[in-house]
């Protein structure tokens, strides 16, 4: 960390405040000591824990529930042990890559291969945000209807709590509420303990990992819909951009790396614990394949209680709100990266009004669309995927060609088996959003 | 500790962000950069296809 005398320095406001969070981890480093490491360590989580819970939102929630109702525990819960071990490669390249260059993922591609991929990357991250923000105004509307909560009520009031804690609080509080509102992601554990879940099913799925009724293209659809709930371009944009905002330095890379693996944990638990519940309880119902997200809810209710249905509503409302607050603010600080604006949470909207105004507003533009009366929302929702599926190895080529960039990475370029792993990745999802594209186009051909 | 905390504060200064300046893609990376060309104008026209056939 380079020192000098901050009162001969004309810093910006967001400096200074990211200045002195550097200054609180720079004091705990320095004092030996167990409390002080697991303060320090308390202190510089987030991004990874935000990432990855919020990547669990309305949409992953929904997925992941139909997929337990359809195919029981059988094969998608180790496959979800592996969605887990992929999310954790390709996320923890952006720590590293925000940590070294204290740039964001769009300022990066936007400044190393030009305009051309810069606006290609911008607009398909705003675009697929905005649909994206209508999933989970869905699932925030849906899950508060079981409380009797009028859907525009339920909209109005999602959108004035992502205004609010963007608008009124600078990085670290932002990000410490941003946790504690994400903490409500876990209550989908207590919800899938109450089903009494049999055990041994969940042990014999991992000893015995097959296709429950083989490989049909029913079943591919909902592996590449897994897959793809699970790692998401906003994602990358999102904790980049947050390790920046943070202030993480090279010194942090570790911090982050556990942070990230941490989230990772939280993020497999939590969707495991959704398909061990519908496995349980809604599996094997007539016609639970055809299910959807308030057919799911009517038999948790009936078969938990109205506890179990609440806590179940509670945690949808819980993911469609965390994940509208990281999508608002990947939004936000994509745009304020490509067009050089003041880009950080730590400034006061005052003074960088154009920073908040894209992710704000697309969400406003997202909670009016699902508020619009016979509004295509299947069709909405069938455009994010094909958005994603266009996007995501875009954004995973721009990530591994910048992590094997000397120039700018230095000694924390790529090692061997993290390129092989993450080529890997981008193969597989080539290959799966390549035949995903097909399969929502040709459906009928697939 | 505040002592100590509040001469830090005054001292650190955020690190700045590595220079960043535009590359001319060349071998492998240029490749790399048709191989995605060519998927986005494919993924393109299966969308367009699946537009124009009315699908929703």
């Amino acid at each position: 960390m380079r020192t000098t005398s901050l009162a001969a320095t004309p810093i910006l406001d967001d400096a200074n405040i990211r200045a002195q969070d550097q200054a609180r981890v720079a004091a705990l480093r320095q004092q030996p000591g167990r409390i002080q490491r697991v303060l320090l360590a308390l202190m510089l989580i987030g991004p990874g824990l935000l990432v990855m819970i919020a990547d669990n939102d309305a949409g992953g929630v929904i997925t992941y529930a139909e997929t337990g109702a359809t195919y029981g525990i059988g094969f998608f819960v180790p496959a979800l042990v592996l969605g887990g071990f992929i999310a954790y490669v390709v996320q923890e390249m952006t720590v590293r890559l925000g940590a070294v260059t204290h740039r964001g993922h769009a300022e990066m591609i936007w400044g190393r291969y030009g305009p051309f991929w810069g606006w290609f990357s911008l607009v398909d991250l705003v675009l697929a945000n905005v649909l994206t923000l209508i999933t989970e105004f869905i699932g925030i509307t849906v899950g508060m209807t079981v409380f009797g909560v009028p859907p525009m009520w339920s909209a109005v009031a999602a959108l004035g709590v992502d205004a609010a804690i963007l608008l009124w609080l600078r990085y670290y509080t932002w990000e410490r509420v941003s946790l504690w509102i994400a903490a409500g992601n876990l209550v989908f554990v207590p919800v899938a303990l109450m089903a009494h879940p049999q055990w041994s099913a969940v042990s014999h799925a991992f000893q015995h990992w097959s296709i429950p009724g083989g490989v049909t293209a029913g079943f591919l659809f909902v592996v590449l819909a897994n897959f793809g709930t699970t790692i998401a371009p906003w994602m990358l944009f999102f904790q980049q951009s947050s390790v920046v905002d943070k202030g993480l330095t090279v010194a942090d890379i570790r911090h982050g790396q556990f942070d990230t693996a941490l989230g990772t944990l939280a993020m497999v638990a939590v969707a495991i614990a959704l398909v061990i519940l519908t496995g349980t309880v809604v599996y094997g119902q007539p016609g639970s394949p055809n299910f959807d997200i308030q057919n799911i809810i009517q038999v948790i209710g009936a078969r938990l209680g109205p506890t179990g249905q609440d806590l179940f509503a509670l945690g949808l409302v819980e993911a469609g709100t965390i994940a509208a607050i990281a999508l608002t603010a990947s939004t936000s600080w994509a745009v304020g990266e490509a067009f050089r604006w003041p880009k950080s949470i730590n400034l006061p909207p005052s003074k960088a009004w154009r920073f908040y105004l894209p992710g704000l507003g697309s969400a406003a533009i997202a909670a009016a669309i699902v508020l619009i009366p016979n509004a295509p929302l299947g069709f909405l929702n069938l455009t994010v995927q094909v958005v994603a599926s266009i996007f995501m190895p875009a954004a995973m080529l721009f990530l591994l060609l910048l992590l094997n960039d000397r120039e700018i990475m230095g000694q924390h370029v790529n090692r061997l088996w993290q390129n092989a792993s993450a080529w890997t990745i981008v193969g597989f999802l080539v290959i799966l959003n390549g035949m995903y594209g097909v399969s929502v186009v040709f459906p009928k051909g697939f | 500790m505040d002592n100590q905390h509040s001469q830090i504060v005054a001292i650190t200064e955020p690190e700045p962000p590595v220079p960043l300046r535009r590359i001319t893609p060349r071998g492998s990376v240029q490749l790399a950069f048709w191989g995605l060309r060519v998927y986005i104008v494919g993924m393109l026209i299966l969308v367009a296809i699946g537009f124009s056939r009315g699908l929703h």
